[in-house]
């Protein structure tokens, strides 16, 4: 019998004997076995525990087991003597061991240790390590960081000593929910201090969180654990979960995982590599939470939790009304998912909370413009859903009409909502454009990966993308039109681009066609700027490149369209799309990238009809279905460009999208179930160039170093610089004196500074264009920014104003007729005068004051320089045509030398030409990294001072859910 | 600290990652075990911690209740198979084992100054008509049952630790319920026996 046999032999028989009486069984057994008497005996030693079995295990043991999962109590070490620290209480569990009060018995002064379990007693490299971790740790030294002492350690135990922090943590403190906004930034303030502070010498908190923070009774913040995460933490060797020593595993674990698992970046969930935009992260949750008492992807599980971290965006309705643009773009900024997107410097985040307005840092008393108002379009069906019955009890006390309100507000959905976002592209450099075929298949887009502007294609899923036009088209990028999209069957990328025209020696429109797999690109519908194929591919709706763009509707067959409309010089019609059911045209009329809006007309022609009233720069509308447009618009306070949606029929805008990005281009596939669209953010700085006989190249620039986080459209005073700097989502201009002092001259909230300021020559005033309620307003104030008031009510100005040499007088453009022309306003009270009776705009004076120079009307996307005498009489200049885009001009020493911008719409260098001859001269070559938009002349003509900014933009493809 | 080896756990798409585990379990990536073990334990140390704050005194919790809850809540339903929930159900109870043997463990050492081996679970925690088991006893003596029979060691851990059925457990083994009584009745008497030689 081999063992098995004979186990198996004995439990049958302890089987058979166990069905037997009690009495019955010891004469069963003894028979059964015969001779083997080892047998007999393994058999009847089991029997005798037959009545204990019925027994034994078979309580449940449920309650208990609920009981020990739920117990976080470890071995207490109160009592002991932990080196030369007398342990005294415990203060608190953690995620990464038991905190205790301690007695350091030398230094006569009471301590934290944190204690965990010696796991690495025999493990000398790990134990190496933690000493190395916890030394540099030592080092820190900040008001806001509870410090580091050292470290004890007996038989299993092992101290961490710290400085002992007494107070609530703030998670104790969040859980009698959120705090008050100007406490949460105060708080958020020292927080980011300590991080900075952190950051500076290389140590990452990696656990940041409410429980990690103090308030000590003064209300000073403590920030805990600095890097204790990684001191504690294993090389990630692989060892058996279950042979591990007990007093750490389990607990910590479960504490790491649930305890952080709410502050943990998508980076730290992902389990790759961390850096200090994990605890820029952190910040931002705890900031959140801080400020609508919840974390902000709270989560019933951790998977749940986790989930969220990776894939939901945090509820922005929730913050509170009070909460400024400025904070809510931090917290965006801060809970970027992709790293590489994040805020990058905590110190950032310290300046632009410093900036934001709040007890004793705003010097303006302005009313914050609660930004929720902003934001809520998007979220109001989910705040009505939970108002159903309210609904319903409407319904039934109110009339049809009632109802019909009710129902068309609950209904609504943002058309984004259960969207899946996936980013086509996630590499360095600027996207564009980007246009979706009709089957939602393929999307194009431009890229400047390849270092110039191309043509990129991408097949949905695959995640590859390929240049289709590798440098061999110039000027496809053309914010103010479409410049990319598809034939109707998908097979072919149309492109516009602008080739220069051989008779008028200027730049022309040209379409083109490439193969969206690759392919050689050949001309496609010539001199036309843009078109859009009908639904049923037989028409075509296309503008050629004249004054007013008018608009065309071709049959396939026709060989001469008909113009079914034409807008005032000066007026663009950009962006045709067909209506799905091919009734109407929609288009974009008004001024591009200024003030537009979509209009509509049927394809036969008639009146055109205005559906939005944006007046803003509103650009790319697409339609998903008939009834719902999408389109791009831009806020009255100079926010975004945002999407909205409007349905035709009821004409109500929303805006879909918040968040810090903008979007800059979007279409939308025939089905409406998909959606790309050009995400955007945009870094600007000023800089400054030398002015010398040669051209003066990049390596000459040097950056100003700016006490903001942005700075625009610089200006020139004696010994200052006043610039346009972004503060809670709107402009304000800032002065900045040579020795580095900075004064708020003018607070965005009070109205978006537009434009760099005119400053008077005595330097006594400054002259300023504010947007305000959708109006566009001239302010005069002091040179300190004080005594603002309004000047020339009557007119509706736009651009930028210029001040007389004389200080007479100020020349600016307001519209008449529906386009600009130039005014000159006496600064004594008197009318405004009409100076140049057409389209005219963006004046600048002579140092003479003679005459003025400014920009004459678009056609395509050049302009003509022109000039005017200061009595009203057209003054002959060169010919001077430049490219839309940046537009300004300034003298440069005398009347003679004008210092203008040449190049594409993106990208310009400075160059100066003679007034007399006409002959120009290159000044710089700045290459095409960054785009200039405006400029000053120093007053000694031997610097031009600059911006230059740098649009980070990704394609974006949203995949709509099946409404 | 193991927080590398949580980052690896997290290193996974998610929901559905504890779904795909199992399955990898069962497929024979031990890997996925180690991945499985501190998600599992964490849920149902949440569920635990739930349970304690909302029921009412006197009242049993199952623990497969507990169990269950934790796989509803940790796979993607949508796409689980018959094989993924005794895959769970049998991870769950070797942690739970794992737990309370970490329990009593840490209880002696509290107690005794460390120094102390043998505890009662029942100790200050409930009031119970059972007789005390000592765990840490328990745990030896199953190793030992294991040594000889690994099947009626896990009979034991499913039933007694995980709290399953008689036809959870025979789902869990691939075996009949009929085996699994026997096992279940074997096994008893071989632990008894193995307690007392212990104890002597």
């Amino acid at each position: 019998m081999t063992d098995l046999e004979r186990r198996r032999r004995i439990e049958d028989l302890c089987d058979a004997a166990l069905v037997r009486d009690v009495g019955a069984r010891a004469a069963f057994v003894a028979t059964a076995c015969g001779p083997d008497e080892a047998m007999r005996h393994e058999v009847e030693t089991l029997l005798a525990h037959a009545q204990a079995a019925e027994r034994f295990l078979e309580a449940p043991i449920g309650e208990l087991a609920a009981q020990v999962l739920a117990d976080h109590h470890r071995a207490s070490l109160v009592g002991l003597l932990l080196g030369s620290h007398q342990i005294l209480s415990l203060l608190g569990t953690g995620g990464m061991g038991d905190v205790y009060r301690a007695r350091d018995t030398r230094l006569g002064r009471d301590v934290a240790i944190k204690v965990v379990a010696n796991v690495f007693r025999s493990d000398p490299e790990r134990r190496a390590r933690f000493e190395r971790e916890a030394r540099v740790l030592a080092t820190l030294n900040h008001p806001h960081i509870g410090a580091i002492y050292g470290w004890e350690e007996a038989g299993d135990v092992r101290g961490l000593v710290l400085e002992l922090v007494e107070g609530a943590t703030l998670g104790e403190r969040l859980s009698s929910g959120r705090l008050p906004v100007p406490e949460a930034l105060s708080i958020a303030r020292q927080i980011a201090e300590a991080l900075e502070a952190a950051h500076e010498r290389g140590i990452i908190h990696r656990d940041l969180k409410p429980a990690n923070i103090k308030i000590t009774p003064d209300g000073a913040v403590k920030v805990l654990d600095f890097g204790l995460a990684k001191v504690f933490a294993n090389d990630g060797s692989e060892h058996d979960l279950s042979a591990t020593p007990s007093i750490t595993i389990g607990e910590t674990q479960e504490g790491m995982i649930a305890g952080t698992a709410a502050y943990m970046s998508p980076e730290q969930a992902r389990g790759k590599a961390v850096d200090k935009r994990t605890d820029i992260w952190a910040f931002g949750c705890v900031l959140y939470e801080m400020l609508t008492g919840r974390p902000p992807f709270p989560g019933e599980t951790v998977s749940d939790t986790i989930a969220g971290i990776l894939e939901r965006e945090a509820d922005w309705s929730a913050l509170p009304a009070e909460t400024t643009v400025s904070i809510r773009r931090l917290l965006q900024r801060c809970l970027e998912k992709d790293p590489k997107r994040r805020l990058r410097d905590i110190g950032d985040a310290r300046l632009e909370m410093e900036e934001a307005p709040g007890p004793g840092v705003s010097s303006s008393g302005a009313v914050v413009k609660p930004a929720g108002d902003r934001i809520t379009p998007a979220r109001r069906p989910r705040r009505l859903a939970s108002g159903a019955a309210l609904a319903v009890g409407l319904l039934l006390i109110g009339g049809a009409a009632t109802w019909q309100l009710q129902r068309s507000e609950y209904f609504w959905r943002s058309p984004l909502e259960g969207a899946k976002v996936t980013r086509l592209t996630d590499f360095e450099g600027g996207e564009h454009h980007a246009a979706i075929s009709r089957d939602g298949k393929f999307v194009t887009f431009l890229s400047d990966r390849d270092g110039t502007w191309d043509a990129w294609a991408t097949q949905v899923g695959t995640g590859e993308v390929h240049n289709l036009t590798k440098g061999s088209l110039k000027e496809l990028r053309n914010p103010a039109t479409r410049t990319v999209g598809f034939s109707p069957d998908g097979s072919l990328v149309i492109l516009w681009s602008r080739v220069p025209n051989s008779t008028s020696g200027g730049l022309v429109d040209a379409g083109w066609a490439v193969p969206t797999m690759g392919g050689p690109v050949r001309p496609y519908l010539k001199s036309i700027s843009e078109w859009d194929w009908s639904p049923d591919g037989r028409r075509i709706v296309y503008h050629p490149p004249a004054e007013g763009d008018p608009l065309f509707v071709t049959e396939l067959d026709e060989k001469v369209g008909r113009q079914i409309y034409v807008a005032r010089p000066g007026v663009h019609n950009h962006f045709p799309v067909w209506s799905h059911d091919a009734a109407f045209i929609y288009f974009v009329q008004g001024l591009p990238l200024e003030a537009s809006d979509v209009w509509r007309i049927r394809p036969t022609g008639g009146e055109p009809e205005r559906l939005t009233f944006h007046n803003s720069r509103v650009s790319f509308p697409t339609f998903l279905g008939n009834r719902t447009l999408l389109y791009l618009a831009t806020d009255d306070d100079g926010s975004g460009p945002w999407i909205y949606e409007m349905d035709v029929e009821r004409r109500v805008p929303r805006r879909i999208t918040t968040g810090a990005d903008q979007y800059i281009s979007l279409a939308a596939s025939a089905d409406g179930r998909r959606l790309v669209a050009t995400a955007s953010r945009s870094r600007a700085g000023l800089w400054r160039v030398p002015v010398a006989d040669r051209v003066i190249d990049e390596s000459e620039a040097t950056p100003i170093s700016l006490p903001t986080t942005r700075g625009l459209s610089p200006r020139v005073g004696h010994g200052y610089l006043i610039y346009r700097a972004p503060k809670a989502g709107t402009d304000g201009l800032w002065k900045l004196a040579d020795g580095g002092v900075k004064t708020e001259l003018w607070n965005g909230l009070d109205g978006r500074a537009l434009s760099g300021p005119a400053i008077a020559p005595d330097g006594q005033r400054l002259a300023f264009l504010v947007q305000r309620r959708g109006q566009t307003q001239l302010y005069v104030t002091n040179a300190d920014g004080s005594g603002a008031h309004r000047v020339a009510d009557t007119l509706e100005v736009r651009g930028t104003p210029a001040w007389s040499p004389d200080g007479q007088w100020l020349a600016v453009a307001a519209n008449r007729d529906g386009e600009p022309r130039l005014f000159k306003i006496p600064l004594n009270g008197g009318t405004p005068i009409l100076l140049v009776n057409e389209y005219a705009t963006d004046p600048t004076w002579s140092p003479s004051g003679q005459f003025v120079v400014y920009s004459g009307a678009d056609v395509g996307t050049t302009f003509s320089v022109k000039a005017v005498n200061a009595d009203g009489a057209p003054r002959p200049l060169p010919h001077l045509i430049l490219t839309r885009g940046a537009r300004r001009l300034a003298f440069l020493g005398g009347d003679t030398a004008l210092v203008i911008m040449k190049g594409d719409i993106s990208h310009k260098e400075f160059w100066v030409v003679d007034l007399k001859t006409g002959h120009e001269r290159q000044l710089t070559n700045l290459g095409r990294e960054l785009t200039i938009n405006d400029f000053d002349v120093s007053a000694d003509g031997r610097e031009i001072i600059f911006d230059r900014s740098r649009e980070e933009s990704d394609i974006v493809l949203f995949d709509l859910p099946n409404r | 600290m193991r927080y590398c080896a949580i980052e690896r756990v997290l290193d996974t798409p998610l929901p559905g990652a504890v779904t795909q585990l199992l399955r990898a379990w069962g497929d024979g990536d031990d890997g996925a075990l180690e991945q499985l073990t501190p998600l599992v334990e964490a849920e149902l140390r949440r569920l635990a911690r739930g349970y304690m704050r909302r029921e009412r005194r006197g009242h049993t919790l199952q623990t497969t209740a507990l169990v269950n809850e934790a796989f509803l809540r940790l796979t993607d339903a949508r796409r689980v198979r018959w094989q993924d929930r005794a895959h769970f159900l049998g991870i769950s109870a070797r942690l739970m084992r794992r737990v309370l043997v970490d329990h009593a463990r840490s209880h002696g050492y509290r107690k005794r100054g460390g120094g102390a081996e043998r505890v009662t679970l029942h100790e200050g925690l409930i009031t119970s008509p059972e007789p005390a088991v000592d765990v840490l006893a328990l745990d030896r003596a199953l190793d030992a049952l294991a040594a000889v029979d690994v099947r009626k060691g896990r009979v034991i851990e499913l039933r007694f630790f995980g709290g399953l059925s008689v036809e959870e457990t025979a789902e869990v083994l691939h075996v009949s319920a009929d085996t699994v009584k026997r096992d279940w009745r074997l096994a008893k008497l071989w632990l008894l026996r193995e307690l007392e030689g212990a104890k002597g």
